[in-house]
């Protein structure tokens, strides 16, 4: 119980704490109320605030994993290993009839890496510090940290990370005859239909084939735009929200035209109204931390069971094809 | 490189879609080597032992359950064993008991019969002796009557008896005791 209360407050005061930093700050808000949709280079080298913060993560991640495994699991699992194994055995129970007990040895370490990799760096937007420690940059201020997941440059990488994989174990299961017969062969019954249907059937299923090709290509372009518009229209939100936020706390609710109107009608009593908004300010960003947390959980689930589903489509059909043969 | 759009859109350049969203080949090499780096390390260091040891984990269950399993068959194999002992030593003491009874009611049947018949022998060479030794008896307390009664017939009559005399007194003193004997055993 002390425990949940100590990461609660750990929890809470870090949103606490970057909500204030920001607002106090001011600069961030200064550069606009929305962010680019590129990353920002932010010191020599090309080095941007995205690749930055991958890098820190990816650390995090590595020595968080360290540290919750220890140096050799044990059969009586310590918290941190049983917090790892009931992770690791969930998105197990769930990928390998998916993909297929045979796929599933050579594909899981990617599955895993997906999981975890996309959601501990679409958390991290949620840190303090994200956003708000800024590096001076010729005459303007930039954030040296932004969260991986809304630079396009990233999520590209991982679909086409996992096209490639896609591809490696579409021959290695199937070969290229078997992914060939896939995407481009006749699946009608050729005792079925006339002969010369039949023939004009592969003039269609070739066109079909073809189609499925670049179904295939957008399948990369689909998994890294969806991952790359979710966080960085989260981080967005985010940041907007600071800017009202900002807005609030600063006592901008008086300057409105919706107070003079609560003063003419509620009279004094709309300087309460003001008083209370102005420091339900500071809340204001509290909300939409927890909708992060629910999309930055859902986003690394559906990238890393979309990858699943594609590498079973293919290897799963071929299975069920050989099981159907033989009987 | 431009893609070409249907009526009403402007057309729009693959490159600026890149430029919008900043993608660039050397940022993207990196992230992806980077991405992998964290696979490889996370499946070398997490990934492949936390599995390794659930694996290893499962199997011991399983042989647990299994050992457990066998165990308790073999105890309900050993119950089963025990119960048909049980009931066959049960089976058998009552054979043994019924036998013994058998046996036994034979032996005290075998006994009495015995028993009874020497009882029934002992009876009837005691009668024969008794039957022997009043004959006896009687003989010689007839004789010795016999004899009496000529003597003191004689001594009654001063006289001395011929042969013939002798032999007419010993008939009537023999057919006189004859008729009380029987009188006094009809009694």
């Amino acid at each position: 119980m002390k425990r949940v209360a100590k990461l609660s407050l750990m929890v809470f005061g870090g949103m606490a704490m970057n909500s204030i930093a920001v607002a106090a700050d001011g600069q961030a808000a200064a550069e606009g109320s929305s962010l680019s949709a590129s990353p920002e280079v932010v010191f020599g080298q090309g080095i941007t605030d995205t690749l930055v913060t991958s890098w820190i993560i990816s650390l995090a991640i590595i020595l968080l994993m360290r540290w919750l495994v220890g140096a050799k699991p044990t059969m009586i699992p310590r918290p941190g290993q049983a917090v790892t194994e009931t992770v690791l055995g969930g998105l197990q129970s769930i990928m390998e009839p998916i993909v297929g007990a045979k796929a599933f040895g050579h594909i899981f370490p990617l599955l895993f890496g997906y999981f975890i990799f996309i959601l501990l760096q679409n958390w991290s937007g949620l840190l303090p510090g994200i956003g708000s420690i800024l590096h001076r940059v010729g005459d303007s201020y930039l954030g040296i940290l932004r969260p991986v997941n809304s630079d396009l440059n990233a999520t590209l990488a991982m679909a086409l990370i996992s096209l490639v994989a896609w591809m490696y174990l579409s021959i290695k299961h199937v070969g290229i005859s078997g992914l060939y017969g896939h995407i481009f062969g006749n699946k009608a019954e050729k005792n079925g239909i006339p002969g010369f249907m039949y023939g004009f059937l592969f003039v269609i299923f070739f066109g079909v084939g073809l189609i499925e090709c670049i179904s295939i290509i957008f399948r990369g372009v689909s998994l890294s735009f969806r991952l790359y518009g979710n966080v960085f229209g989260g981080d967005n939100l985010l940041h907007n929200m600071y800017t009202f936020s900002e807005f609030l706390t600063n006592g901008g609710f008086v300057k409105t035209e919706l107070f003079r109107t609560a003063s003419n009608v509620l009279g004094g009593g709309a300087n309460l109204i003001a008083f209370v908004v102005k420091y339900l300010g500071y809340l204001l960003p509290l909300p939409f931390y927890f909708l992060e947390i629910l999309v930055g959980l859902i986003q690394a689930f559906v990238f890393t069971l979309l990858v699943a589903v594609y590498v079973g489509l293919i290897v799963k059909h071929d299975d069920e094809q050989h099981h159907i043969n033989l009987e | 490189m431009t893609i070409e759009l249907p009526v009403g859109f402007a057309s729009v350049g693959i490159d600026a879609i890149f430029g919008k969203f900043g993608i660039d080949w050397h940022l993207l090499l990196i992230q992806g080597v980077n991405f992998l780096c964290v696979v490889f390390v996370l499946y070398r260091f997490a990934f492949r032992p936390v599995l390794k040891t659930m694996d290893a984990r499962r199997a011991e269950i399983e042989s647990g359950l299994k050992y457990a399993s066998d165990m308790k068959l073999e105890l309900e194999n050993l119950n089963s064993q025990r119960q048909n002992m049980i009931d066959g030593a049960r089976t058998e003491a009552a054979e043994i008991i019924f036998t013994a009874q058998q046996q036994a009611k034979i032996y005290g049947e075998q006994q009495k019969a015995e028993m009874a018949a020497t009882v029934e022998s002992m009876f009837a060479k005691a009668k024969d002796e008794i039957s022997a030794e009043r004959d006896t008896v009687l003989k010689n307390t007839k004789n010795e009557l016999k004899y009496l009664v000529v003597d003191l017939a004689a001594k009654v009559l001063e006289k001395t008896l011929s042969q013939s005399d002798k032999d007419n007194f010993i008939q009537a003193a023999s057919a006189g005791m004859r008729d009380v004997f029987y009188a006094k055993k009809n009694q």
